[in-house]
């Protein structure tokens, strides 16, 4: 009688087993096979693309070896496509990151109203890049733009900011700070506040000022959540998109056209879907060794 | 947080030092705010006022204010018609990349299965492939399935999934990131609730739905508020997804109109308004949705790490 109790719970506990296993691929097949099928083949269809000369509308393709990637490193547009990424890069991670620390420094404090202001700074991440790019391309109108007034106030003439060759890029850049420096802040925010409160206390007692504090706690402290903000700075910027294609259209002459922007241009309006490909290829590896930093990084130093 | 408190300095530095911070943070929220309320401004109208006079205090008295633009961005421009395809759209993502991500997230989170970790690990890896990676060939994709949309078995002849509502949602149906964070938050919660249930005889979509999802109402709102703030705003596989002002979501129609494909050029002085008042309508169910659920967002941000 007992024997048999233990066995009918043993085969009770073994069925469970079952249809919990296979409960269990059930349930993540629309989760899996959508990311299967979505995002890994389009990758690896991107790398076979990129080996052809693909015309979409006809469906045609020929092998063209790896002439996609030739082609990328003689073009001049490619090299100037770079440039200007790499301009951006350079002029977009480290302004955001200052914006959001200073942001960060100034609103991480308990005073009234204090997640009124955090959520106003905050505000223009979550808003349509499209629908505040045209609502920048209004402020940057030469004449009766808000920056125009405004640096008229400061003595500086005001240009066609967005159509001139020397101003278009840093337009692009500020717009794009703006948009990002609240979410920099909020993760910023998130790290100050892991700061034990005894080291400043310590620093006081030891007659620290408030610069020494900065300067000796809270950046070294800071240092991960930066490197974190770093690379994800890095990786936004090289997938510049909405904000260009709105404000400039890459324009003028190609001044501030980025990797996507090529992309999309060479895809659907140049049909050269092989060539896109290639670049899409290239885009991937350097995103692919950005995270590979990031989590390696990571996974190395996690404790302060 | 009281840092600033704690440290005296002598009394008239430490005015200075407030006055700076008020300063500080009174630029900060100038910066912020401004071009939302320029935007708000121009697009009642004065937009054109402002063109033809050069910049007058006038267009902040409420009296020269119309919403004739607003009007006709909604008739004539077709925001009517981008909001409504826009809604469609983010609803319908959110609504299944939240059932999908829960409960891939519920069974890498809580059960036991040969394979889950290469399979997580395949989710993961998922999580830095971003859509600027894959939106060409997944276009090529769509555009060639199979006997869907007139196309023979080979993916020839008709044009697939391109330029439809199943185009556009089905790629977004689940994201790797919402199961990252759902798996995260499952696992803090204690095994004994789903044991009860499976003793009882519960099945795991029954646990999932009626043990687990009920305990987990904070993650779903973040989840669901992030997938819809993103469709919304979608602009990239939108614009190369749809042929036809059919299938135009706010972001795709507000680029066309402001790049002179409609009637509206025409208009001269009161196409910026027009265009500005549409720009605002993107953004203003953005916006009560995040004054509805401001905390939800900035926990969110919190929880997850990304921007």
């Amino acid at each position: 009688m007992a024997v048999g109790t233990a066995n009918r719970f043993q085969e009770f506990r073994a069925e469970l087993r079952r249809s919990e296993v296979r409960w269990a691929y059930a349930l993540i097949l629309p989760a899996v096979l959508p990311l299967l099928v979505f995002t890994v083949l389009p990758v690896l269809g991107a790398i076979g693309l990129s080996f052809t000369n693909f015309d979409a509308f006809s469906a045609t393709m020929r092998w063209t070896g790896p002439s996609n990637y030739g082609q990328a490193f003689d073009n001049e547009l490619f090299r100037i496509t770079i440039r200007n990424t790499l301009q951006f890069t350079v002029g977009f991670v480290p302004l955001s990151l200052a914006v959001g620390f200073t942001a960060a420094m100034l609103l991480n404090r308990r005073i009234r109203g204090i997640s009124f202001l955090r959520g106003a700074y905050y505000l223009p991440v979550l808003t349509s890049t499209i629908a505040m790019g045209i609502a920048w391309m209004w402020l940057f109108q030469p004449q009766v733009g808000l920056v125009s007034l405004v640096l008229k106030l400061m003595g500086v003439q005001p240009k066609d900011w967005l159509n001139s060759p020397f101003t278009a890029m840093q337009a692009v850049i500020g717009v794009a700070v703006w948009k990002a420096f609240g979410g920099t802040m909020l993760i910023y925010l998130a790290g100050l506040q892991g700061i034990p409160e005894t080291y400043y206390d310590a620093a006081k007692v030891d007659g620290c000022g408030r610069w020494q504090m900065l300067r000796f706690i809270t950046f070294p402290l800071l240092r991960p959540v930066t490197f974190y903000l770093f690379i994800i700075g890095m990786i936004d910027s090289l997938q510049v998109f909405d904000l260009v294609m709105i404000m400039t259209e890459g324009g003028p002459a190609f001044r501030t056209t980025t990797i996507v922007h090529q992309i999309y241009l060479n895809a659907f309006k140049f049909n050269q879907m092989g060539y896109a490909s290639a670049m899409a290829v290239l885009l991937f590896f350097a995103i692919a060794i950005l995270t590979y930093f990031n989590w390696k990084f990571f996974s190395s130093s996690l404790e302060y | 947080m009281e840092r600033t408190r704690n440290l005296r300095l002598p009394p008239r530095q430490e005015l200075l030092f407030q006055t700076l911070l008020i300063a500080g943070i009174a630029l900060g929220l100038v910066i912020a705010a401004l071009p939302f309320l320029w935007m708000a401004v121009s697009s009642l109208g004065t937009a054109g006022l402002v063109i033809r006079m050069g910049f007058t205090w006038d267009m902040f008295n409420p009296l020269n204010w119309s919403l004739e633009p607003y009007l006709i961005a909604w008739k004539m421009a077709g925001l009517s018609k981008y909001i409504q395809t826009t809604t469609i759209y983010a609803v319908t993502v959110t609504v299944l990349a939240t059932i999908t991500s829960s409960l891939a997230g519920y069974v890498f989170g809580r059960l036991r299965f040969p394979a889950r970790d290469f399979l997580f690990g395949l989710v993961l890896a998922t999580m830095m492939i971003p859509g600027s990676v894959t939106f060409l060939p997944l276009f090529i994709l769509m555009l060639r399935l199979p006997l869907l949309g007139g196309n023979d078995i080979l993916g020839a002849g008709g044009h697939g999934l391109y330029n439809s509502y199943a185009g556009l949602i089905l790629p977004n149906m689940v994201s790797a990131g919402s199961i990252f964070l759902f798996r995260q938050f499952f696992r803090t919660l204690p095994k004994d609730l789903e044991d009860a249930a499976r003793i009882d005889g519960c099945s795991e979509p029954m646990i999932w739905w009626r043990v687990i999802m009920p305990l987990s109402g904070p993650v779903v709102t973040v989840v669901a508020l992030f997938q819809f703030q993103g469709s919304w705003n979608a602009f990239i596989w939108p614009l190369v997804m749809s042929s036809s002002e059919r299938l135009y979501t706010i972001s795709v129609g507000m680029y066309s109109l402001a790049y002179g494909s409609g009637s509206l050029t025409s208009m001269a002085e009161l196409f910026q308004s027009v265009l500005l008042a549409g720009s605002v309508m993107a953004v203003l169910p953005i916006l009560v949705l995040f004054i509805a659920f401001q905390r939800k967002f900035v926990q969110g941000i919190a929880l997850t790490g990304l921007k």
